[in-house]
């Protein structure tokens, strides 16, 4: 269940952040900032404050909720609900991470694959994201590992459906509060073993890409 | 075109149909405008035009990727995650393997970036150009980059490479040497403006101001023209070859200048100069000694003779016929 939620969500994350952040890191245009403060304000919201706000605007009877009700579709308390509480709390920090490392691309690198008639796309995929890639590694990693751990946000708009929209995190914490703090212990162990075995490769597959990469 | 830049606006109008190289101080806006005829920047006026094809104009602004210039950076630019052969057919049109042989290179196809040489790396970076097939070639300080005991060895090599490759080529330099190397046509320009333009012969012989003359290595005193001779501010009179009047500046070769430790007797040098040494250069086989705003060209053994080092008086002495008076334009000083 929390395994496929967010991979669900970093994989949502890396499709629409990694464009996204190339282009603020790479081009300057009005109201940038503003832009950047909006996707970095999930960051220092309580998660349960993320998930008030994207109930109210994806709940039955919030601003967005009820035209998607209307066409059948109904957000809260779905394992898609799951999806977006992860990636709305989760996303900022792949975005920020991601932003720094194409900042940190030589721009000559860019204009020396458009001079050589290469168009945006080109330039993105096979200069930018190789270049950036131990950046974008680490970014993602986090962002998973925050995704994983979302607990306030998911339970605010998710709710806690056994099999639907339980996360381990939220399992964890029923178990607890109904005592049977063994059945929480062996929980929290499973995730912090999987939390750490991910985050160790992400780090030796980085070192691996950031030696060979190493300028001189 | 113009556009503007931190403390003036690069204002420049320039024809490039022979090898062409842009030349002037750190900060003069050369390398700003090569990248504005590549289209890495955008004018904020004016028009850029290539084989009759409009890149930049009213209503028209080709991009970068559609001009088809091939671009030699400076630092060469060279794609870290690929070898030598990725970055050559990295959208090559030509083959890239017969480019490297060309360039001599062709046994570095498969090493990596950051194992080459400075001169190799630039090597590559002109062959990555060229495999596009290129309209137009532009070389930001293509020698920068490397050490100094390279340099000229790589600067013959690159010079055979663009003559043979026939591309139209504009090479930003800041060294006469490598502007007269490297192109026919040179370009001089100053806080974005083109100050003079010509062979490099021409800069040399008549330099428009003090600054390209310093620019082409001649010395330019300026002062006032009364027949056939020269005053300076300072009183000092200087014997030309050909008369005039007004305000002139007498240019003299620092290799028609002698030194020596007295003033010379039985000479037919007519012009003497006494002073202390200010600076003393040596380059290879040459010395450049400095006195009294003069540079003096001789050689290290010369030096070495008369003792020639910084706080010693000697004498600068020249002929007349050595001398060449051009009008200036900037009237008075």
């Amino acid at each position: 269940m929390t395994a496929e939620t967010s991979g669900a969500s970093l994989a949502a994350m890396l499709i629409f952040g990694t464009p996204v952040a190339y282009r603020i890191a790479t081009t300057a245009f009005r109201g940038k900032t503003v832009l950047v403060t909006l996707f970095e304000l999930p960051l220092v919201l309580p998660p349960a404050v993320a998930g008030i706000g994207l109930f109210a605007a994806f709940g039955r009877t919030g601003l967005l909720g009820g035209r998607l009700g209307a066409l059948g579709i109904e957000l809260p308390f779905t394992a898609a609900a799951v999806v977006m509480a992860m990636t709305f709390v989760a996303g900022p920090l792949y975005l920020r991470q991601a932003q720094a490392s194409f900042a940190a691309v030589d721009r000559d690198l860019l204009a020396a694959a458009r001079t050589l008639g290469a168009g945006p796309w080109k330039v993105f995929l096979q200069v930018a994201v190789p270049l950036a890639g131990p950046g974008l590694g680490a970014g993602a990693a986090l962002a998973w590992a925050r995704a994983v751990g979302e607990f306030g946000a998911t339970i605010m708009f998710a709710g806690s459906l056994e099999g639907v929209t339980q996360t381990a995190p939220i399992a964890t914490y029923l178990q607890f509060e109904q005592g049977d703090f063994g059945a929480a212990l062996a929980l929290g162990a499973a995730l912090i073993a999987v939390s750490g075995v991910v985050l160790l490769a992400v780090k030796l597959i980085i070192r691996g890409r950031a030696l060979r990469f190493a300028p001189m | 075109m113009t556009f503007p830049v931190r403390d003036f606006t690069i204002d420049a109008a320039l024809e490039v149909d022979a090898p062409t190289a842009l030349v002037g101080p750190s900060g003069a806006g050369k390398s700003t405008t090569l990248r504005l005829i590549a289209g890495l920047l955008r004018p904020a006026s004016g028009e850029i035009s290539c084989n009759g094809r409009t890149w930049f104009g009213p209503g028209v602004d080709v991009p970068v990727e559609r001009r088809r210039v091939g671009f030699v950076f400076q630092d060469y630019a060279l794609f870290p995650h690929r070898n030598v052969i990725g970055n050559v057919a990295f959208e090559a049109r030509r083959d890239p393997d017969e480019i490297l042989r060309q360039l001599g290179i062709g046994h570095l196809a498969r090493a990596r970036p950051r194992d080459l040489s400075g001169g190799e790396r630039q090597r590559v970076a002109l062959a990555r150009a060229l495999a596009t097939d290129p309209q137009l070639l532009l070389l930001d300080e293509p020698l920068a980059a490397l050490d100094p005991g390279t340099r000229s060895g790589v600067a013959a090599e690159l010079a055979g490479v663009l003559e043979r490759t026939r591309v139209p080529t504009v090479t930003v330099t800041h060294s006469y040497e490598e502007a007269t190397m490297l192109a026919e046509h040179v370009v001089v320009i100053d806080q974005g403006r083109v100050v003079q333009a010509g062979t490099g012969a021409e800069l040399l012989h008549s330099p428009a101001s003090r600054f390209v003359a310093d620019f082409a290595g001649v010395n330019y005193v300026a002062g006032y023209a009364d027949g056939p001779v020269v005053h300076l501010p300072d009183g000092t009179l200087i014997h030309v070859g050909d008369a005039a009047a007004g305000p002139v500046a007498v240019l003299v070769a620092p290799w028609e200048i002698t030194l020596g430790l007295t003033p010379p007797t039985g000479t037919s040098a007519m012009n003497h100069l006494q002073g202390p040494v200010e600076r003393v250069s040596v380059q290879g086989n040459r010395a450049r000694v400095r006195v009294g705003g003069l540079t003096a060209e001789v050689t290290p053994g010369s030096l070495e003779r008369l003792g020639i080092r910084p706080g010693v008086s000697v004498v600068a002495s020249w002929k007349a016929t050595s001398t060449r008076v051009v009008p200036r334009a900037d009237g008075r000083r």
